[in-house]
């Protein structure tokens, strides 16, 4: 038996359901010499901002429990560059047909629409995913992700800017996630990536010092894949669009958990940095696993968690 | 870079936390060059996390070897690697030393766990029939010899090389007393025995070793390149965690005209071999 693998996310169709996340792969060729490109369903670039950003100083690092800490401060090299220097392997890659969506960052609900606009024609791209975790300089550095309306403020104007489907990535950080999911649907978002990075520290005991540089940063890994799937399946609960799952995904099991518990596809992350293989192994076991459960369809699983 | 899956030749004890791994795997041991590294996974299911990066000492067929110190959690279950084991490794990774010209002397200074790449360095000048070398190789005390073993095996004392390399320690319990950089301009300006003609300074080490090499290779008007270690997350470039601030940025003039992007230079990528006065040779800063 021959399963079908492709989700719809949209009007997009990936062939399958396994994506790679954001800033865990760099703009495509970083990963190739370990991962088989033409196998993914898709592909998130690291975050673009209207201009290059430098990033925070070292360390940007830190390993925890099951997981790490990052602080790397969007280093990116900006819209322009991008465009020039980027955007031919993500076409050679969407050729293979891989949804490639870019993930766009900024510090002012201008700067997203900057993007968004300067993306507007590029036919290497399908999508553009919103890092709503950044600072909002103009409003106090709070950030948009953290605020129903900041954030459809933000989702509102990069729609408009676009000429693309735009999925907004929820931040975690907050007390009621599916609110944040309807502020954005009802903006215009097109999917929800669930989630993004918790905040966390790690501390040198004996310096009494933090373990990166800017003292906080983002935990990631199979850490907290408990709470990135509560808030896929609460997200899913309360929101009618399509959700990109992802928290600590490291083996075809914890993809299709996520599917049941509502992800319509799903990203992996860290583990790409420890085995950039990582997203093959998914696409195949996901395959067995159908085949032993007697499934045709992957999305038949989507949300059916028995409660 | 190769997903390699490679197996255990030997995990030996060297004394005072170093060990010596050796480990087989054909197709990675032969796309090795001086300076490359590889990231060594050590986690039992998943914890540590993380792969660990570590120099590629030497190459003997399909043979490699890395010279670890026991210092955390992932390199004390490193020291608990038994002959036949399977350890998965990514790699080779980084980019390699400009080799010296016909004329040139290669110095080449290491410290510590920080010798080995001047291993693969003293190697491939060998195997190039490029016998203008020297070495200065420095460590705490006696204690820490292990960190010697790649010279002591094929460049020791008793060999046609002993008057090319030159053992350091910090308290003089085996030879020189001070550190590497000491060695190498007491032999060259007390002793007046440096060589006369170009040279080309490759260093390896501690952050203020580098530093300190960095500054004499500069007074002297002598190219220098250093391998540098920094806190790595995966080695292909994807996390960017490894950064190096390159020298331009602290230049006000140079800052203004260059990309943000790229004030912060990936060790991974760009490295770890850096020429010296590309980069910054401080310890990250820690801003809270």
């Amino acid at each position: 038996m021959s399963v079908d693998l492709s989700v719809q996310i949209g009007a997009l169709r990936p062939k399958n359901p396994v994506m790679l996340a954001s800033g865990t792969a760099g703009y495509g060729p970083e990963l190739s010499g370990g991962l088989d490109m033409a196998v993914l369903g898709g592909f998130v670039t690291k975050g673009i901002a209207v201009h290059p950003w430098e990033g925070n100083a070292p360390p940007r690092i830190a390993e925890t429990h099951s997981g790490m800490l990052n602080a790397i401060g969007l280093q990116n090299v900006g819209l322009e560059a991008f465009l020039s220097d980027k955007v031919p392997y993500l076409h050679e890659m969407r050729g293979n047909g891989s949804v490639i969506a870019v993930n766009v960052i900024g510090k002012t609900v201008e700067e997203y629409y900057d993007v968004a606009k300067g993306l507007r024609g590029c036919d290497a791209i399908d999508a553009l995913e919103l890092n709503i975790s950044c600072p909002n300089i103009k409003e106090g550095g709070i950030a948009f992700g953290t605020d129903c309306a900041a954030a459809a403020e933000v989702t509102a104007a990069t729609v408009e800017g676009a000429d693309k489907p735009v999925w907004v990535k929820l931040s975690p950080n907050v007390s009621n996630i599916a609110a944040m999911g309807v502020a954005c649907e009802e903006a215009g978002a097109t999917a929800l990536s669930v989630i993004n990075t918790l905040l966390g520290m790690a501390i040198d005991l004996d310096r009494r010092r933090p373990l990166l540089s800017i003292g906080r940063g983002g935990l990631s890994g199979p850490a907290i894949k408990p709470v990135a799937l509560r808030m896929v399946w609460e997200t899913s609960q309360a929101c009618s669009i399509p959700i990109l799952g992802m928290g600590g995904i490291w083996t075809a099991r914890d993809a299709l958990e996520f599917m049941v518990c509502g992800a319509t596809a799903v990203q992996i992350g860290t583990a790409n940095f420890v085995n950039p293989g990582t997203a093959a192994a998914v696409v195949a076991g996901m395959r067995e696993w159908c085949d032993e459960q007697g499934i045709e369809r992957i999305e038949d699983i989507v949300g059916t968690l028995r409660t | 870079m190769h997903t390699s899956n490679s197996t255990v030749v030997e995990n030996r004890d060297l004394g005072n936390g170093v060990w010596l791994l050796r480990l087989r795997d054909r197709e990675l041991a032969a796309d090795c060059v001086a300076g490359c590294f590889v990231m060594v996974g050590v986690g039992v299911e998943l914890s540590p996390t993380l792969r660990r990066p570590f120099s590629v000492q030497r190459v003997e067929g399909d043979v490699y070897d890395i010279l670890y110190r026991d210092v955390g959690v992932g390199t004390k279950l490193m020291t608990q690697l038994v002959s036949g084991a399977n350890v998965p490794v990514l790699g080779p990774m980084g980019n390699s030393f400009t080799l010296p010209g016909p004329e040139e002397r290669a110095l080449l200074l290491g410290g510590g766990v920080g010798i080995p790449p001047m291993v693969a360095l003293a190697d491939r000048l060998e195997s190039l029939g490029h016998r203008n070398w020297e070495a200065h190789l420095g460590v705490g005390s006696s204690k820490d010899a292990g960190c010697f073993i790649g010279f002591d095996e094929r460049y020791g004392p008793e060999t046609t090389y002993a008057e090319q390399v030159h053992r350091a320690t910090m308290d003089g319990s085996v030879g020189f007393r001070g550190h590497v950089v000491a060695s190498w301009l007491d032999r060259w300006e007390r002793l007046e025995q440096g060589p006369t003609g170009p040279a080309r300074v490759y260093a390896c080490g501690p952050m203020v070793m580098l530093r300190a090499v960095a500054q004499a290779a500069s007074e002297r008007g002598l190219p220098c390149e250093v391998s540098v270690e920094t806190m790595m997350g995966c080695g292909m470039g994807a996390c960017m965690s490894c950064v190096v601030e390159s020298s331009d940025a602290r230049d006000p003039e140079k800052r203004a005209a260059m990309s943000p992007y790229d004030r912060w230079l990936l060790a991974c990528r760009k490295g770890p071999v850096f020429e010296s006065s590309a980069i910054v040779l401080e310890e990250g800063e820690f801003l809270h």
